[in-house]
């Protein structure tokens, strides 16, 4: 215990859960807004999975890490794209689309990477992203450590969360949203173009996630392996419920993820005297917990999940 | 209109349940002809991960391609976890493959249900049988001393340690992860009673970044030595080690190219494709079956060339410690519980 509450313990295990949480942030904050409209991204999981491939590969063959991150990106977007003609337009079950694309995005990107890298002894890998310092602010004790000196990933998962936070509150288009996904047939009523919405809302959490699956592969490891995702993209479907629906909110459930998830890691490496199957299902124990106490009187989107008819009454 | 559908359907009904009666036919007739086959020519292996792990599966793939220029057939499933492992079995035998591997502890279970059904099947599984009687003899179960080499990694972490602490990384939870994490830590308390032995069971084979992570959180501890045996896992750890300059061990194959510089001390060898080739050998004398042991003295676990950072004096330490557990002056109980 006298271990665990010292600065040289807390302040390291703080700024892992900074990192660890960020792909969280991008993945949930995108599906915030998505959600927000009616539309749930189930395939965040899968959409995650082909944008770290994709993002490794472009920094790979052109050895710049940005245009990886931007490659990851638009792979987001572009699958989002693909699952949203289905899930909006041809109007079929969002889950099970969501579902089938995660199930493909596994296979797919284990057969591109066999047939890029082939199967060989020595590992393709790229440098990651460079931490950056932010003057002045990395410079406070303790807090500069634990939030200004991670790669420009982060800082970005950050600000992307309190632009969504602020489009969703203050301007028109966060108000058509939310209408969007209240109450589609009022929506449209009111002269909004829920379709367009729903694109635009499914296709921007896309594109976070696919800037979440960069993060792994060039922010963290330098290079892919297979499944590298690991269920990040469901941590994230979870996070958006816990967060109420609110970026902000959402930031900091992704960061308490992490921050367990570091904290179990160092716990086990202390010896703790558990069995370490309770270490690994901790964050998940904890994430279960707080759904129960922040879960209560929760209200999602009254149309989420279904999809829009113009032509239905 | 309606009544010509229904007759077509039953029609096709029909075809469709000559043609699989048909099949099976062609394949008990075969069987039937040769008898006790003392030859296979089809294999296939189920794998726990993928084949790119540059370890564990990685080792029974490559076993397999060079069965394949031998001219055998191949097949292999990646991925196969505890709910499809008894139906991809099952579905290999009665697609006619005549060597089926299941590659690792965790098929033991599944492969004595199905291999009792296909007697003509030889079934092999790299670990030690379940527990109980009555094991089929068409299964052989191959339960090296992985441990053996773990024993020997710990003592070499624990002499090339300055900081006097060292790390464990697994993935999960079987015996041979358990029985190299105990081993670990015994041979490196073997060298040196004081040294303080850190372990993770990060809980999965193929998440680097967790595995980068686990690493990190080792090295924060004052860990400077550092051998994982989590396939895809460990890469990420490699990772940490890369970018902080810690010691690692590789696990399988030498994984010494995956490191930077001279970091990466020497790598637990366990000799994953010699170990499928040679079971071909085996069948054809005829003695397949029942549980074999082999460890260091056998050369199945070995380890790879040291690395430039091992200092001459640590390298013949580490390799008299070898030579004793060969020549049975030391003996290592496998430990498998994972609690140890």
């Amino acid at each position: 215990m006298d271990q665990i509450f010292t600065a040289a313990f807390l302040v390291p295990l703080l700024a892992a859960g900074v990192r660890m949480g960020a792909p969280l942030i991008f993945g949930s904050v995108g599906d915030v807004l998505s959600e927000k409209t009616g539309v749930m991204n189930i395939a965040l999981e899968g959409e995650m999975l082909i944008a770290a491939l994709l993002a490794f590969m472009a920094a790979y063959s052109s050895g710049s890490l940005l245009l990886g991150v931007l490659v990851g990106g638009f792979t987001g977007l572009l699958s989002a794209l693909v699952i949203a003609f289905w899930g909006i337009s041809r109007r079929q079950d969002q889950s099970v689309v969501g579902i089938m694309f995660n199930i493909f995005a596994l296979g797919f990107t284990n057969f591109l990477y066999r047939a890029t890298f082939g199967v060989r002894t020595e590992r393709a890998s790229v440098a990651t992203l460079e931490t950056i310092r932010i003057p002045v602010l990395a410079d406070i004790p303790y807090i500069g450590e634990i939030f200004f000196q991670h790669n420009i990933l982060v800082y970005l998962a950050f600000i992307g969360a309190v632009a969504v936070w602020f489009v969703m509150k203050y301007t028109k288009f966060g108000l058509q949203a939310a209408a969007a996904g209240e109450n589609p047939k009022a929506a449209a009523a009111a002269g909004i173009n829920v379709v367009r919405l729903r694109y635009i809302g499914y296709m921007f959490s896309g594109f976070m996630a696919g800037i979440g699956g960069a993060f792994l592969s060039l922010g963290n490891v330098g290079t892919f392996t297979e499944n590298m995702s690991s269920g990040r993209g469901f941590i994230c479907l979870a996070i958006t419920i816990l967060s109420r629906w609110n970026p902000l909110f959402a930031v900091l459930a992704a960061f308490l993820f992490g921050t367990v998830e570091a904290l179990q890691l160092r716990l086990q490496a202390m010896g703790a005297d558990l069995p370490y199957q309770f270490f690994v299902a901790l964050p998940y124990i904890v994430t279960l917990i707080s759904l129960v106490i922040f879960g209560r009187n929760i209200r999602a989107p009254k149309d989420l999940g279904n999809a829009y008819d113009k032509e239905s009454r | 209109m309606k009544r010509i559908k229904r007759v077509l359907c039953l029609l096709l009904c029909v075809c469709m349940a000559a043609m699989l009666a048909a099949c099976s036919q062609g394949e008990a007739a075969e069987t039937n002809a040769e008898g006790v086959r003392t030859e296979v020519s089809r294999i296939a292996i189920l794998l726990p991960g993928y084949i790119t792990d540059q370890s564990w599966n990685q080792g029974a793939y490559e076993g397999l391609k060079t069965l394949e220029e031998q001219g055998y057939e191949i097949a292999y499933t990646e991925d196969v976890q505890a709910a499809d492992m008894e139906s991809t079995f099952r579905s290999y035998c009665s697609e006619g493959y005549d060597f089926v591997i299941g590659h690792g502890v965790q098929y033991g279970d599944a492969c004595v249900r199905v291999a009792q059904d296909y007697p003509d099947v030889y079934f092999f599984i790299t670990g030690n049988p379940p527990s109980g009687d009555n094991l089929p003899e068409n299964i052989a179960f191959y339960d090296y001393k992985e441990y053996e080499g773990a024993f020997v990694c710990g003592a070499l972490a624990a002499l090339q340690s300055e900081s006097g602490i060292i790390g464990y990384i697994g993935g999960g939870d079987n015996s041979t992860q358990a029985s190299d994490k105990n081993a670990f830590i015994e041979g490196a308390k073997y060298v040196n009673p004081d040294i303080d032995v850190r372990t993770v069971i990060t809980g999965t084979f193929n998440d680097s970044s967790m595995g980068k992570e686990t690493a990190l959180a080792m090295i924060e501890q004052g860990v400077d030595v550092i051998l994982q045996t989590c396939d895809e896992t460990g890469l990420g750890a490699f990772e940490a080690c890369e970018e902080q300059g810690v010691y690692c061990i590789g696990y399988t194959s030498d994984q010494s190219a995956l490191v930077e510089g001279d970091l990466c001390l020497t790598s637990l060898l366990v000799k994953v494709p010699e170990m499928i080739t040679s079971q071909i050998d085996i069948i054809a004398s005829g003695e397949f079956g029942g549980l074999e042991n082999p460890g260091l003295k056998e050369g199945v676990i070995d380890l790879a060339p040291f690395s430039s950072a091992v200092s001459q004096e640590v390298q013949d330490q580490v390799n008299e410690i070898a030579q004793k557990i060969m020549d049975g002056e030391i003996v290592i109980t496998p430990n498998y519980n994972s609690q140890g």
